[in-house]
């Protein structure tokens, strides 16, 4: 047997391997190293180890694939998966070692690690760079993939070879990319150094180091859902077992892409020192495609898990919740679109590509294999064996279809060339020609399931609209730079005041369906129901909107803020009207959703008390603990509106250039700042100049604050460190500026930013909601105490590592004091010249994606002095504008202008594909509502009417709804 | 120390490759198998400790190293012993029965039921509507209970043929001629079908080697650790 035959040849391997492991001391440097020695063959025995991940992971594959036919191989598979997990541990450790004990020769140590930097640094720069991140992200996966096939002893027995067989592919994958394209034990090719090159604390490595770790642990979750439906799909097992095994891991995905994404905002705010926290930089995007996938998927199984329909649709939803975490890291390090934080270029890309094409492409011959299965047909043998006859026809012809598109792409990669992407194109359209021609294969279905437009699951198809336009959006935008690079040669940039002003009434709509969703029944709402439901919704909101318009201006928040149009003609004056009344928009909003999560728990609760005869406190607990996802779900609904008022604030927002002398004050926001002095401090790394400012309000003391900048030794050169002060109404956030050693002279930027800590403080509450939805449902009674505190056991313990994995990072770095490339500062005197300063993006090269209103570096500096130059010689906005992007293309624009086809397509594409999307969801809708009597699949009509007689089963029924009731009680 | 690891290993599949005396020595050695990982694991953090204190964090990484490989030799000889079947009991309770389609969607229905129940309680469907869905809910789970009876049943025929079989075979009596394949695949008496309940109890009884007492499948031609020839189904073993 060849799998025994080559276990024992990797087992002798790796035992001789072993016994190489105690090496000769080589470069004693200190005691230590003389006692144990520098592992001599620490590169190559990384390396091997990283070529046995990918042979094990293979083996993984054969055997989980042999025990889908032959149910003894399963131990096998299962043991072979432990095996890889475990090996991928080692390579982690031994990285770690590396860096311990100083192994200069590797090349990813001596890039990232010096001798002088402390222990617990050395741990952190393990996921400081590219290869180690990888490393890092592969050892995540192998917990993930560890945990499930622990998790799946005894359980999906039919599904379980496939769904280790899918995990062990994916750690090939990744295990294929390290071994050859990010090797973190690749050696230096000068030979060992006897120092490294240290961790670089700019910007660049923050973002590296804590940014990306913190999301890895939900990108990397959605690979076990994924690896579920591949399981669904070969086995044809499509009912509901797949997805209720599915849905608790996805939900622990999305919390942590959740949490992931949050944090990174919360270190955009304190990092990168221009005072807000989503710029819609790639890299914040790539986190969000998942999240946006995911949160539409743990919405719409609902609908199938009721109704058994768009099982289509969750297959897909799911592929592509899993494709877009690879498409995301793909995007930021194949450094094939420009970002603050992207990862130097490398041929990874090349790689990636492969295992994007592989994953759609098998997700997609799968699913046209199994539609009849999952389209609810179940028709006669003969029909099903012409649809399988045609799918492998059209398998044969996607296979070519993918060899072509390989062939095109070796010859055009790294520039891909337009011919990827019409191949890309045409194996899409050659799988949509071919579902249309399979399609007629078999009678169309007959759906009439659900009863009207007004009912739960239309508002969850609506959601569904939102949130894929949001990511059609979004990826278009993110990609237009490699789009308009292939047609016109020119790579356009979309800035952040682009994202802002088109996302924000995508945004509005999912937060409005968000609340309309709960007060709507499944199937229908009838009228007086209907009525019911919100009117109470409705006059919180009525009350909301009428206390903005009245006391808003008179607390500091005007319901109407106008801005200045991104457009010239009417489609900027529309977006900016629209964009005018948002907050009046958004808070009543605010108000709808809380009445409607207020409603929902109130009602809850008045009904067990009345019908339990249970007290105020007992009922709300009970109504909980019974349906934990639904009610985690309206606390998770609560953060959502908390997060959402706390976006509100940006509205708000306003800051202010100072320049002052020790002594002086400025008024600024109702709050006085006074500059008391500067002082110095002085570690082994670093110089700190602080510069102490004393912050009134109303003559009361308000804080004080010590923005500082920080001068490095090693690298020279300065960052700015932030002070902020956190307040539930508004932060006051001091970004310094220049201090002038001779004059004494020290420039601020001052921001009062409005509401931002509640979208801390709402991601504080989503996380809770998420907890409680995660929660086992066995209850106590039923399964014995001893099962019980394992199964809540195992639960805390990997929701405890997670955020332990999530969080690590950023507390890793807290304690490095908050660091930015952002040294100098930016003045802008007029409001003119904001306004100018914000249309143009620095083009200095190294921070191309922020606007100069936001840019410190020194060349957006002196672009501004020009800049202000030709303002002041009484040249028009819109003249400098244009010859700005004239001279450095229109990349250069922070919202590309609108005056051609092509410019066009940026916003007109995805609204194209968006309102297309809406008139196929209405088609879906009302297909379902179609009144159709007799095609109630499961149980016709006339049947119902036969066994609405008594018999024994109904007593068997009762004792089972009885049960359940106290289980869950 | 890292040169330790192969030998330790060795020690561990000695273990395992004689799975214990019978009667009381059984107990035993059961608690120790239960708390031989948990013990393992804790006997190593220590060992961790006490290197990382006495000479450094780097020999302290070694022998974690040390250990992850040591976790991948063992685990990789598992996989070796589940293949030839030498595998401890505890995993081969892996194969367990799980709920049939017809359960899960019976499950999914009073679920449904359930929800209707608690929507009608707050009043967020029509008295009518909850009639006409609440009579189709139940309907379909009654249909599906009817379901999962007859399957079971079914199962529970093709269980207890099993069993004549084995025993009959047992007792030297000639087989019928039954699905070879289902035998198989299915060796101890487990189906890869959604299994039958207590098809477990009803396996049929291993054969021991004449030559060596080793405990071999009912249908091996084979012994699986000395390779004598157990001579029981002559015609099974051309094909």
């Amino acid at each position: 047997m060849f799998s025994l035959a080559s276990l024992h040849g990797l087992q002798a391997t790796l035992t001789s391997a072993l016994a190489a492991l105690p090496g000769m001391p080589s470069e004693p440097v200190e005691v230590l190293e003389e006692k144990f020695g520098q592992v001599q063959s620490l590169p190559a025995f990384g390396t091997i180890g990283l070529y046995s991940v990918v042979a094990l992971a293979g083996l993984g594959v054969a055997l989980a694939l042999l025990a889908a036919k032959r149910p003894r191989f399963l131990p096998a598979a299962r043991n072979v998966a432990y095996a890889t997990s475990a090996l991928i541990l080692f390579d982690l450790l031994l990285l770690a070692y590396g860096f311990v004990s100083h192994d200069f020769r590797v090349r990813y140590i001596a890039k990232y690690s010096d001798r002088s930097m402390p222990i617990g640094y050395l741990f952190t720069a393990l996921w400081g760079g590219q290869d180690g991140s990888l490393l890092w992200w592969l050892f995540l996966l192998s917990l993930y993939s560890a945990a499930c096939v622990w998790w799946l002893k005894g359980k999906y027995r039919e599904l379980q070879p496939y769904v280790i067989a899918t995990l062990q592919a994916t750690v090939l994958g990744f295990g294929v990319i390290m071994a050859f394209a990010a090797n973190p034990f690749a050696e230096q090719v000068a030979g060992g150094a006897t120092d490294g090159e240290g961790l670089n604390p700019l910007l660049q490595n923050i973002y590296m180091i804590v940014h990306p770790p913190s999301l890895y642990t939900g990108f990397v979750g959605c690979t076990v859902p994924f690896a579920f439906g591949v399981a669904a799909l070969a086995t044809g097992r499509l009912d509901e077992e797949w997805l209720r095994a599915v849905r608790k891991w996805m939900l622990f995905a999305w919390l942590f892409l959740s949490l992931g994404n949050v944090l990174g905002m919360l270190w955009a705010y304190e990092e990168l020192g221009w005072g807000g926290y989503w710029a819609w930089d790639p890299v914040e995007n790539a986190a969000f495609f998942p999240w946006l996938t995911a949160s539409a998927f743990v919405h719409s199984i609902m609908i199938q898990e009721r109704f058994r329909i768009v099982k289509v649709w969750n297959i897909v939803l799911l592929t592509i919740t899993f494709f877009m975490t690879i498409f995301g890291t793909f995007l930021t390090r194949s450094g094939m679109i420009k970002s603050v934080h992207a990862f130097a270029y490398s041929s990874i890309g090349v790689y990636f590509t492969f295992v994007m094409i592989t994953v759609a492409c098998g997700a997609a011959a799968l699913i046209v294999y199994r539609l009849p299965e999952l389209k609810n047909q179940h028709f006669d043998l003969a029909g099903t064996k012409k649809y399988r006859d045609g799918v492998g026809k059209l398998l044969v012809l996607l296979l070519f279809a993918v060899l072509a598109l390989v062939v095109v792409l070796r010859k055009t990669t790294p520039k891909m060339g337009p011919i990827g992407i019409l191949g890309a194109v045409g194996v899409l359209a050659a799988i949509v020609i071919g579902e249309v021609y399979m399609a007629r294969a078999f009678p169309r279905p007959r759906i009439a399931r659900i009863d009207a437009l007004l009912s739960r699951e239309a508002a969850f198809v609506a959601n569904n609209w939102v949130l894929v336009g949001m990511l059609l959006f979004v990826v278009v935008t993110t990609t237009f730079p490699l789009i308009s690079e292939l047609v016109t040669g020119e790579s356009v940039t979309v800035g952040p005041g682009f994202y802002n002003r088109w996302m924000t009434p995508l945004g509005i709509a999912l937060f409005a369906l968000m609340g309309v969703a709960p007060l709507l029944g499944w199937r229908k709402t009838s009228n007086a129901l209907f009525k019911r439901a919100f009117i109470y919704p409705l006059a919180v909101m009525g009350v909301f909107a009428l206390l903005h318009v009245t006391l808003g201006k008179r607390l500091g928040f005007p319901p109407i803020v106008e801005s200045d149009p991104i457009y010239p003609g009417l489609l900027g004056v529309v977006l900016a009207k629209w964009n005018s009344i948002v907050p009046v928009v958004l808070f009543a909003l605010v108000g709808f959703n809380l009445g409607v999560l207020e409603q929902e728990f109130r009602r809850g609760t008045l009904a067990r008390m009345k019908g339990q005869h249970e007290g105020l406190a007992t009922a709300l607990v009970r109504l909980v603990a019974r349906s934990r996802r639904r009610y985690g779900g309206y606390v998770v609904h609560l953060g959502i509106v908390m997060m959402f008022l706390g976006f509100l604030g940006w509205t708000y927002s306003v800051d202010q250039e100072v320049a002052m002398r020790p002594g002086e004050s400025v008024e600024f926001q109702g709050y006085t700042f006074t500059y008391l002095k500067e002082h110095t401090e002085v570690d082994e790394t670093k110089r700190m100049i602080f510069t102490d400012i004393a912050v009134k309000s109303g003559g009361r003391d308000v804080a004080l604050m010590s923005p500082a900048k920080f001068i490095y030794m090693r690298q020279k050169m300065p960052t700015s460190e932030v002070a902020i002060h956190r307040g539930l109404r508004e932060d006051v956030y001091i970004s310094p500026g220049q201090i002038n050693p001779d004059t004494k002279l020290a420039s601020f930027k001052l921001h009062v930013n409005p509401l931002v800590s509640w979208i801390w403080l709402g991601a504080a509450i989503l996380l809770a909601g998420a907890l409680v939805a995660l929660w086992p449902e066995a209850a106590l009674g039923e399964i014995g105490v001893a099962a019980y505190l394992r199964t809540a056991g195992a639960t805390a313990a990997s929701l405890a590592l997670g955020l332990a994995l999530a969080l690590t990072p950023a507390y890793a770095r807290a304690d490095g004091g908050s660091s930015s490339m952002m040294s100098g500062n930016v003045s802008m005197r007029t409001p003119q010249e904001k306004q100018l300063f914000s249309q143009v993006l620095c083009m200095c090269g190294d921070c191309d994606r922020l606007p100069l209103s936001e840019c410190t570096c020194g060349w957006a500096d002196n672009m501004r002095a020009e800049l202000r130059g030709r303002l002041a010689a009484g040249d028009a906005l819109a003249v400098i504008a244009n010859d700005y992007a004239k001279k450095y293309g229109v990349r250069a624009l922070n919202v590309p202008p609108s005056n051609s086809w092509f410019l066009r397509s940026v916003w007109l594409a995805p609204l194209a594909l968006i309102g297309a999307g809406g008139v196929f969801a209405v088609f879906l809708v009302r297909r379902w509502t179609r009144k159709d009597d007799g095609a109630i699949e499961a149980t016709p009509r006339e049947h119902i009417a036969t066994i609405e007689e008594k018999d024994e089963y109904d007593a068997r029924l009762d004792a089972e709804l009885r049960d359940d009731d106290d289980r869950r009680r | 120390m890292p040169g330790s690891t192969p030998s330790s290993a060795t020690t561990m599949t000695a273990a395992a490759e004689h799975p214990g005396t019978r009667g009381a020595a059984m107990d035993a050695t059961l608690l120790l198998r239960r708390y031989a990982k948990p013990l393992i694991a804790l006997a190593i953090a220590v060992a961790d400790g006490v290197v990382i204190w006495r000479f450094g964090v780097a020999p302290g990484m070694l022998l974690l190293c040390a250990a992850a490989m040591l976790l991948v030799v063992t685990l990789l000889f598992r996989a070796v012993q589940a293949l030839t079947g030498e595998l401890d009991e505890e995993d081969e309770a892996d194969l367990a029965r799980v709920p049939t389609a017809a359960e899960e969607q019976k499950r999914a229905a009073i679920e449904a039921l359930k929800d209707l129940e608690y929507e009608r309680t707050v009043g967020k469907i029509s008295k009518e509507d909850y009639d006409v869905l609440i009579a189709r809910y139940r309907a379909e789970a009654k249909r599906l209970m009817r379901t999962v009876d007859d399957e079971r049943a079914a199962l529970r025929g093709e269980a207890e043929q099993i069993a004549a079989e084995a025993v009959r075979e047992a007792l030297g009596e000639p087989a019928e001629d039954r699905s070879g394949d289902t035998l198989a695949a299915s060796p101890k008496g487990k189906t890869s079908r959604p299994p039958a309940t207590g098809s477990a109890e009803e396996a049929p009884a291993r054969v021991a080697c004449p030559k060596c007492d080793t405990k071999n499948d009912a249908d091996a031609a084979f012994c699986k650790k000395c390779g004598h020839r157990l001579g029981a189904e002559p015609a099974r073993e051309e094909a």
